[in-house]
C-alpha cells in the first residue's frame, strides 16, 4: 500500500465527518455549555456562569423527576415491546407464500405517513365524543374509553400509537436481516432434528443478532429523544403521565424561556440515553 | 437580571452603528414638530418594513398605510396564532432586525418588556390617543412605567345562544340586556343537553382568558400584589369552588364536551346550545347563513361584580430593528382612530376606542339582529378585565391551561390547582431576583 493509499480511506470519509462534526457534536458540546449558564433570561443576551445550578434546580422540581419516571416507563415498555413485534411480523412476511408481497405492502403503509400526520389521525380517531374507535366500541357495547385524556390510559395509548409506525419500520430491517441467513444452515439444523422453534431460537436469533442489536439501539434513541406525539395529543397531560422528558426539556426552554434549565435536561437524557446503549451493546454484542 | 440588560455588553464597531442608527432615527424623532410622527427628509429613501402577524387582512390594511405614507412599504409574514409567539421568541431573543414591526398579545407586553424586546414608545403616541382607548387597553400596553405597545385590536365576551334549540326545549333564553348568572347557565345546560347536543362550552376551555372571570367573579384576584406569586390565590377556596362548578359541567352533569373541541363548528352544526366567544364570532356566524336563530347576550357572573375579559393583539416596536422611525410611524397609526376605522373596515374586528364602540352602540343598523350583536358587545366593554400583568405570563398560561385541561378530564380541583400553584411559583423565581 503506498503513502496515498493510505489516506484514501480517510479522504472519503471527511464529508461525512466533517457533516457530523458540525450537526452532531459541536451542538452537543454547545448544548452542555449552555446547561451551565444563565438560564431564565439568558435571552436578554446577559450570560452568566451559573455551575450547577440549573441541574441542582432541575434535581430540585418534582416535575423533573416525574417526566423522569414516564419516560422510564415509556422506554421500558416500548423499544422491546417494537422490536419484539417487528421481528415476529418480520417471521411472518418472510414465508414463501402466495400473496406475500401484499401482506408485506400492507404492513408498511404506515412507514409511509409521518409521525405527525400518524400522530393526528389517531388524536382524532380516539376522541371520546367523536372518535371512531369509540364510535365502533359503542356499536358493540363497550363503554366508551377515554384513552389520551386518561391518566391510566394515556401513556399506554401513546405506546400504541408510536408502534403502529416502529413496529412496520423495524420490520424492514428484520427483514433483510432475515433474507440474508442462509437456507441451508436452517435445513441442516432441521435435518438434525431441530424442530421450528428451536431452529428459530438457537439459529436464527443469533445470527439475526447484529440486525437485532442495530434496531434495539436506533429504537432506544429515537424512543428516548420522542417529542411530536405528546406535543401533538397530550402536551405532557393529563396530570403529566405522558410528559417524556424531550417535550418537558421544549417546553422549559421555547415556551418558559428558561434555555439553561432545558439545556441541562436534554443533557441528563443524553447520559441515561448513553448508559441504557451502553448495556444493550454489552448483552446484545455478537459473540463471534 | 434586568439591570445586566440594561447596562448591555460592551459596545462593538457594529453594535456601535447599529446604535448611532437608532440614535439617529431617534433625533430625527424628537425634532419632529408632533410628538407623533417624524418629519420625512428628501433624501429618505422608500423603505420595507417587515411584520409577523396572523390576522388575514393585514396586508390590505398595511397597504392602506402605504397609500398616505409612500415612503414605507411593509412586507406582511402571515403565520398562525402561535406561530407568532414562537418566531417572536426566535427573532426578537436573538436581536435580529426583523420584524420591525412585532405583535404582541396585550398579556405578555411585560413578558417582552422585562426582556428588552420592545421599544418605548412613551414620547411617539400622542396622549389624547391614549386616552381614547378604553382603560383595560391602555394599562395593558405599560410595563415598568414604560408605554411598550400600542392596542390595534379589542374583545369582550359574549354569550350566544341557538334560539331554535331553546324553543324546542322549552328554555327562556336571556334578553339582549338581560346577564344571566353562571348557575342559571348551569340549569339551562341540563335541559339544553340532549341526545348528541351539549348545552354549553367556553370557546377557549383550557385558556385562563375566558375562564378568569369564574374566580375573579368569586372574588378572589388571579395573581398576587407582586405580579409573580400565586400559591394561596389560585389554589384558594374561591378558586376552587368556581373550578369545581366548571369541572362538574365537563365531567358530573357533562353538559360540556371534554376533550379537543371545535365550539364554532359544534355550534353552527346545532350540537351546542350556548357558549362564551369573542366579537369575532358575530361576522363568521352572520355570513354562515345558519339555518337556526341565534342570539347573543351579556357575559355571564355570579351575581355580584360583573368581569368580562378582554384584550388582544397589540403592536409594538423592535429596538434592534433598522427602521424604528418609520415602524413606530405605522404602530401609531394603526392604533389611531384613522387605523382603527380601517382595520375595521377590512377586517371587522374590535376597535380599542370607546368613541369608536359607542359609534357601534348607536350605530340604527346594530338594532335588529344579527347587528344587535355588536351593539350587546361594544356595551360589554365597559366591564373589561384585562388579564394579569406580570413578566412571566407564558408560564402562568401554559401551566394553568395544563391544570384547566386535568380538570376538564377529572382531575382533583384542589390537587390540580395546587400543582399548578406551586409550579407557577418556581417558575416565577427567576423573575424574582
Amino acid at each position: 500500500m503506498t503513502r496515498d493509499e493510505r489516506w484514501t480511506p480517510y479522504l472519503f470519509l471527511l464529508p461525512a465527518m466533517v457533516l457530523l462534526l458540525m450537526w452532531r457534536y459541536i451542538p452537543i458540546v454547545s448544548g452542555l455549555r449552555e446547561s451551565f449558564y444563565s438560564n431564565a433570561l439568558s435571552l436578554t443576551g446577559g450570560r452568566e456562569f451559573v455551575g450547577w445550578d440549573n441541574f441542582t434546580r432541575l434535581f430540585d422540581d418534582p416535575v423533573f423527576w416525574q417526566s423522569l419516571r414516564v419516560t422510564t416507563w415509556f422506554n421500558v415498555i416500548v423499544s422491546p415491546l417494537q422490536v419484539v413485534l417487528a421481528l415476529a411480523l418480520a417471521v411472518v412476511a418472510n414465508q414463501a407464500l402466495r400473496g406475500i408481497g401484499v401482506f408485506r405492502t400492507i404492513l408498511l403503509l404506515p412507514v409511509a405517513i409521518s409521525i405527525n400526520i400518524t400522530s393526528l389521525a389517531w388524536g382524532q380517531a380516539l376522541d371520546t365524543n367523536y372518535g371512531l374507535v369509540n364510535g365502533l366500541l359503542d356499536a358493540v357495547g363497550i363503554a366508551r374509553q377515554p384513552f389520551l385524556r386518561s391518566v391510566d390510559q394515556a401513556l399506554p395509548t401513546l405506546v400504541g400509537i408510536v408502534s403502529w409506525i416502529g413496529v412496520p419500520f423495524w420490520m424492514l430491517f428484520l427483514l433483510a436481516g432475515l433474507q440474508g441467513i442462509p437456507r441451508e444452515v436452517l435445513e441442516a439444523a432441521r435435518i438434525d432434528g431441530a424442530s421450528r422453534w428451536q431452529a428459530f431460537w438457537h439459529v436464527t436469533v443469533p445470527l439475526l443478532r447484529r440486525t437485532i442489536l442495530f434496531v434495539l439501539v436506533s429504537d432506544t434513541v429515537i424512543n428516548f429523544t420522542l417529542f411530536a406525539p405528546p406535543y401533538l395529543l397530550t402536551r405532557g397531560g393529563p396530570q403529566e403521565s405522558t410528559n417524556l422528558m424531550m417535550y418537558e426539556a421544549w417546553q422549559r426552554g421555547f415556551v418558559y424561556g428558561d434555555l439553561g434549565a432545558s439545556a441541562a435536561m436534554v443533557f441528563v437524557l443524553l447520559l441515561i440515553t448513553v448508559v441504557v446503549v451502553a448495556v444493550e451493546f454489552a448483552l446484545l454484542r455478537p459473540r463471534h | 437580571m434586568r439591570s445586566r440588560w440594561l447596562d448591555g455588553p460592551s459596545l462593538t464597531r457594529r453594535r456601535l452603528l447599529q446604535h448611532s442608527g437608532a440614535g439617529a432615527a431617534a433625533l430625527a424623532l424628537a425634532g419632529g414638530a408632533a410628538a407623533t410622527a417624524p418629519q420625512r427628509t428628501a433624501a429618505q429613501d422608500k423603505v420595507t418594513l417587515t411584520w409577523l402577524v396572523d390576522l388575514p387582512n393585514s396586508q390590505e390594511v398595511a397597504d392602506r398605510f402605504t397609500e398616505a405614507n409612500p415612503d414605507i412599504e411593509i412586507e406582511v409574514e402571515l403565520l398562525t396564532f402561535r406561530e407568532v409567539f414562537q418566531q417572536n421568541q426566535i427573532r426578537l431573543g436573538s436581536k435580529a432586525d426583523n420584524p420591525d414591526i412585532v405583535s404582541v398579545d396585550a398579556p405578555v407586553v411585560a413578558s417582552y418588556g422585562l426582556r428588552g424586546w420592545l421599544l418605548p414608545l412613551d414620547e411617539h403616541i400622542p396622549q389624547e390617543q391614549v386616552d381614547a382607548w378604553v382603560d383595560a387597553q391602555a394599562l395593558s400596553s405599560v410595563y415598568d412605567g414604560k408605554r411598550l405597545s400600542a392596542p390595534i385590536w379589542n374583545s369582550s365576551q359574549l354569550f350566544y345562544y341557538n334560539l331554535d334549540l331553546f324553543e324546542a326545549a322549552g328554555v327562556t333564553p336571556p334578553g339582549p340586556e338581560e346577564r344571566w348568572t353562571w348557575d342559571q347557565v348551569a340549569d339551562a345546560a341540563q335541559r339544553l343537553t340532549q341526545g348528541d347536543v351539549f348545552g354549553f362550552q367556553f370557546e377557549q376551555y383550557n385558556r385562563i382568558y375566558q375562564l378568569q372571570p369564574l374566580p375573579q367573579g368569586k372574588g378572589a384576584p388571579v395573581i398576587g400584589e407582586d405580579g409573580l406569586t400565586v400559591k394561596g390565590i389560585i389554589d384558594s377556596p374561591e378558586w376552587i369552588e368556581a373550578f369545581t362548578w366548571f369541572g362538574d359541567l365537563h365531567t358530573k352533569s357533562k353538559v360540556a364536551p371534554q376533550g379537543t373541541v371545535d365550539v364554532h363548528e359544534l355550534f353552527i352544526n346545532q350540537k351546542l346550545a350556548m357558549c362564551v366567544r369573542g366579537p369575532w364570532a358575530i361576522k363568521s356566524l352572520t355570513e354562515a347563513n345558519l339555518p337556526f336563530r341565534w342570539r347573543a347576550a351579556p357575559h355571564p357572573y355570579w351575581g355580584g361584580e360583573i368581569y368580562v375579559p378582554t384584550d388582544s393583539w397589540h403592536l409594538g416596536v423592535n429596538p434592534n430593528g433598522k427602521h424604528q422611525a418609520e415602524a413606530i410611524r405605522f404602530v401609531q397609526w394603526s392604533s389611531s382612530l384613522e387605523g382603527s376605522r380601517v382595520w375595521r373596515e377590512l377586517e371587522d374586528i374590535w376597535p380599542p376606542q370607546e368613541s369608536l364602540l359607542e359609534e357601534i352602540i348607536q350605530d340604527p343598523a346594530n338594532e335588529d339582529w344579527p347587528g344587535r350583536a355588536y351593539a350587546v358587545a361594544a356595551a360589554e366593554a365597559q366591564h373589561s378585565e384585562p388579564r394579569p400583568l406580570t413578566p412571566g405570563y407564558l408560564e402562568y398560561e401554559e401551566i394553568l391551561s395544563d391544570a384547566f385541561e386535568d380538570i376538564r378530564n377529572g382531575a382533583d380541583v384542589e390537587q390540580a390547582l395546587s400543582g399548578a400553584a406551586d409550579r407557577i411559583d418556581r417558575e416565577m423565581d427567576k423573575y424574582r431576583t
